[in-house]
């Protein structure tokens, strides 16, 4: 028989403010217990399928291609070579109009303020391989129209390195200039080049099937664009910090088109893996 | 041919937000900015624009409708034609009058969420609320402990019928009125109270449950 009057520890004693809470964590209130849930992210395509809505639609004028695969194209082998082969293409190739890393962020302002000559294109660095010689192929024209852009009205010129004295020059005059304007022209360029990787993503990806490390590999890709989308979610970020989350969304989303588009070309070559998944 | 298993690709990693807690959780997205440029370039229809604010709330609005509908596909659902709404009558919207951003399109993504909700309950779907026929005083104890899992608070939510959930979600997180609440159920301010003092009550006995194993 347990002494009535000794308080018995394995019951909480309501008259304490953490009865029956000894880590001292419970929730004031209902409004504490419901802010203190993580927020949720959407589908990682939820911004294909509307930007292919807004087509649909025509509210907007600059139209971004529907990234629907045809059952046909998912059919056929010979196409789907050719569609990697273009889409590992189109991936591969440098885009000189998206600053590749904060230190070029001069370069990107150049860009914008002088159209007809990139000097990103003349001082890439080594990280980003570029042609001597770069024609606005038909490659680079169709990537602009699917990404939704423009392209360059002198692409042409682009191939003509700009005498690093005369760029040298520009550069002091240039920084002079508004930063904030600088700043919105490389994030539109990142925004664009983001929503043009999110659509190749959307073509090359197959749910379907998948050998195990590549699934894992994709999960994680998609992790790490989660990731940078949560802190890009942060309130009160500054410029820099924005401009240089956008660009690791760019340079994560790249390496999953690409992976993705290789996987795609493997596949159809018949090379599927030791172990294959089937993916909900 | 290797041998087949199932997997679920976003179960591989586990995605940051599931660490955080309530020190580290984001302030509200009324603190989200908009800035009067990007407004502007919107309006005119440029893309980027769009894409810009679409990034900038798509997380608050499918939190939002996640936790009214309680079903992600719908959550999903309610984001495309929040966001669809949003571009369609962004000239509506007037930051002078001091008007936060996310007010605005909150009220959008709520009148969405509870369209959807109503389109349910047409087709002959899951009750949408709790009977009121239990008589029982209301709840003014704070939560169990429990609650600060947010798992278990999840799991728990889940169960609530979705008015009864979308009451609570309103008046405890977002700040609702019941006069508020009642004018966009188009239902009364005593229906909304009473929901939240049954969804309180029902709560509570959800997270107290013993769990088995």
């Amino acid at each position: 028989m347990p002494d009535s009057r000794m308080p018995d520890s394995r019951m909480p004693d309501p008259r304490m403010p953490d009865a029956g809470d000894p880590h001292g964590r419970a929730p004031r209130d209902w409004r504490e217990a419901f802010a203190a849930l993580p927020p949720e992210a959407p589908p990682a395509d939820a911004w294909s399928r509307l930007s292919a809505r807004l087509d649909a639609r025509g509210i907007v004028a600059t139209a971004v291609r529907r990234p629907v695969r045809s059952r046909f194209a998912r059919q056929a082998g010979w196409l789907g070579v050719a569609a990697a082969a273009a889409l590992a293409l189109v991936v591969a190739w440098p885009r000189h109009d998206v600053p590749a890393t904060d230190a070029r962020a001069a370069d990107a302002i150049a860009a914008t303020e002088v159209p007809a000559i990139d000097p990103a294109r003349a001082q890439a660095p080594a990280s980003t391989p570029t042609p001597a010689t770069t024609p606005a192929s038909g490659a680079e024209a169709a990537d602009a129209q699917l990404a939704g852009t423009r392209v360059p009205r002198h692409a042409a010129a682009d191939a003509i390195a700009l005498p690093k004295a005369i760029d040298a020059a520009r550069k002091p005059q240039l920084a002079a200039r508004d930063a904030a304007t600088a700043d919105d022209a490389s994030l539109d360029a990142l925004y664009a080049e983001s929503a043009r990787l999110e659509t190749l993503l959307a073509l090359a990806r197959d749910d379907r099937v998948a050998s195990a490390g590549a699934a894992l590999i994709a999960a994680e890709l998609d992790a790490q664009v989660a990731g940078i989308d949560v802190e890009l979610a942060q309130p009160g970020l500054d410029a820099t910090r924005r401009n240089t989350l956008w660009q690791a969304r760019v340079d994560a989303l790249r390496q999953a088109a690409g992976f993705e588009s290789t996987q795609r070309l493997l596949a159809a070559q018949g090379d599927v893996g030791a172990l294959l998944v089937s993916v909900d | 041919m290797g041998r087949l298993y199932r997997v679920r690709r976003f179960g591989a990693v586990a995605h940051p937000v599931h660490r955080m807690t309530a020190a580290t959780a984001p302030a509200s997205a009324f603190a989200i900015d908009v800035p009067a440029a990007l407004l502007a370039r919107a309006r005119d229809g440029e893309r980027a624009a769009f894409e810009q604010i679409y990034r900038r709330f798509e997380r608050p609005v499918f939190t939002l409708a996640l936790r009214m509908c309680g079903d992600r596909e719908e959550a999903s659902d309610v984001l495309q034609d929040t966001m669809l709404r949003l571009f369609d009558r962004i000239g509506d919207y007037r930051a002078d009058g001091g008007a936060p951003f996310w007010g605005w399109l909150r009220q959008v993504a709520v009148n969405e969420a509870l369209m959807r909700l109503r389109r349910t309950k047409l087709r002959g779907g899951e009750a949408l609320e709790l009977p009121d026929d239990d008589g029982l005083p209301d709840d003014l104890l704070p939560p169990p402990s429990a609650a600060a899992d947010a798992a278990a608070l999840q799991r728990a939510l889940a169960q609530l019928p979705p008015a009864t959930r979308s009451v609570l979600w309103l008046y405890h997180a977002e700040g609702y009125t019941h006069e508020e609440i009642a004018a966009l159920m188009a239902r009364t301010a005593s229906f909304s109270k009473s929901q939240l003092a049954r969804g309180s009550r029902r709560l509570r006995a959800l997270l107290e449950e013993p769990v088995h194993a």
